[in-house]
């Protein structure tokens, strides 16, 4: 699935860069990427129904379950700051294109308007290619490192976008946790980024 | 955001509503799959035309990818670390 997935995302790129597809035609394709999200999600929905294993999955971590976004969030901080010496901006740039945890719009548009365009167009691409790896590299994490940091590798995007990959390589067992730690990190977005460039 | 709640909510029903035909059910991997590839090849095709990103790639492109790497691992490390942490004290007995 990984190739496919890559290749794909090849695809798209070089069809959109040499413009195979009419630029006219290029603002209709939202609605391409918004229906494959519906018809991922609504297939994530059946998942969760035929496979409710990824209920018991929350339910055996009770509370502790917060941990898991926190952990997460907490582990990019801190290794997005002990970069800051190769990074060539502050830290306090660095934390908050870290904070964006892959929800690239959100991000470069709040960073675009409070710290300029430069920052807003490198959390753009950094959380543009988060979501990436993501899909990439969701597999691997799987197989190697567990259930909480595949969760986690999709920081705000694995309660949407991500949440297929996901889903696909638990056989839907993830789906829920997933659900719950991307809608906490997405929660947190709004309120962490503006720290570093505001208050700090 | 609320159309794709009530995606996962109608998904829901479909696989929970007896009489609906288990064929429609079964397809959720072609849903599921499907739906990743569609996604990804129209994110590469805003990411290939639009200008800004291609011309930023050149300026902040290394520097971004660096980062994005870093909060990948970064948040794949961390919550690795707890999940093992937390399961040694729930097999230990602590917090049941």
């Amino acid at each position: 699935m990984t190739g496919y997935i890559a290749l794909s995302l090849g695809l798209g790129i070089i069809c959109g860069y040499w413009k195979v597809v009419p630029p006219v035609l290029l603002r209709y394709f939202s609605f391409l990427t918004d229906g494959a999200l519906f018809v991922l999600v609504l297939g994530v929905g059946m998942e969760v129904a035929t496979n409710r294993r990824t209920f018991l999955e929350v339910k055996s971590w009770k509370w502790r379950i917060v941990f898991l976004p926190l952990s997460g969030m907490a582990g990019s901080l801190l290794l997005s700051f002990m970069a800051v010496p190769f990074l060539g901006i502050s830290w306090k740039e660095a934390m908050a294109v870290a904070s964006g945890f892959g929800w690239y719009s959100l991000s470069g548009a709040l960073l675009t308007h409070l710290a300029g365009p430069t920052l807003g167009a490198t959390a753009f691409l950094a959380n543009l290619f988060r979501e990436i790896l993501t899909f990439l590299g969701v597999g691997v994490v799987f197989r190697y490192l567990g259930d909480w940091a595949t969760v986690a590798l999709g920081g705000a995007t694995s309660m949407d976008t991500t949440l297929g990959p996901i889903t696909a390589v638990s056989n839907g067992r993830l789906s829920a946790l997933a659900i719950t730690s991307g809608l906490v990190h997405s929660l947190c977005v709004p309120v962490v980024l503006p720290l570093w460039v505001r208050h700090l | 955001m609320l159309l794709l709640f009530i995606a996962l909510l109608a998904g829901f029903a479909l696989g929970t509503i007896k009489w609906i035909s288990p064929n429609i059910t079964n397809l959720r991997g072609v849903f599921i799959n499907g739906g990743i590839l569609l996604l990804v090849f129209g994110m590469g095709l805003r990411i290939g035309a639009n200008p800004q990103i291609t011309e930023n790639l050149r300026t902040v492109g290394l520097r971004a990818l660096f980062l994005a790497v870093l909060s990948a691992l970064g948040g794949v490390l961390g919550a690795f670390f707890v999940e093992k942490l937390l399961r040694k004290s729930m097999k230990g007995g602590n917090g049941k």
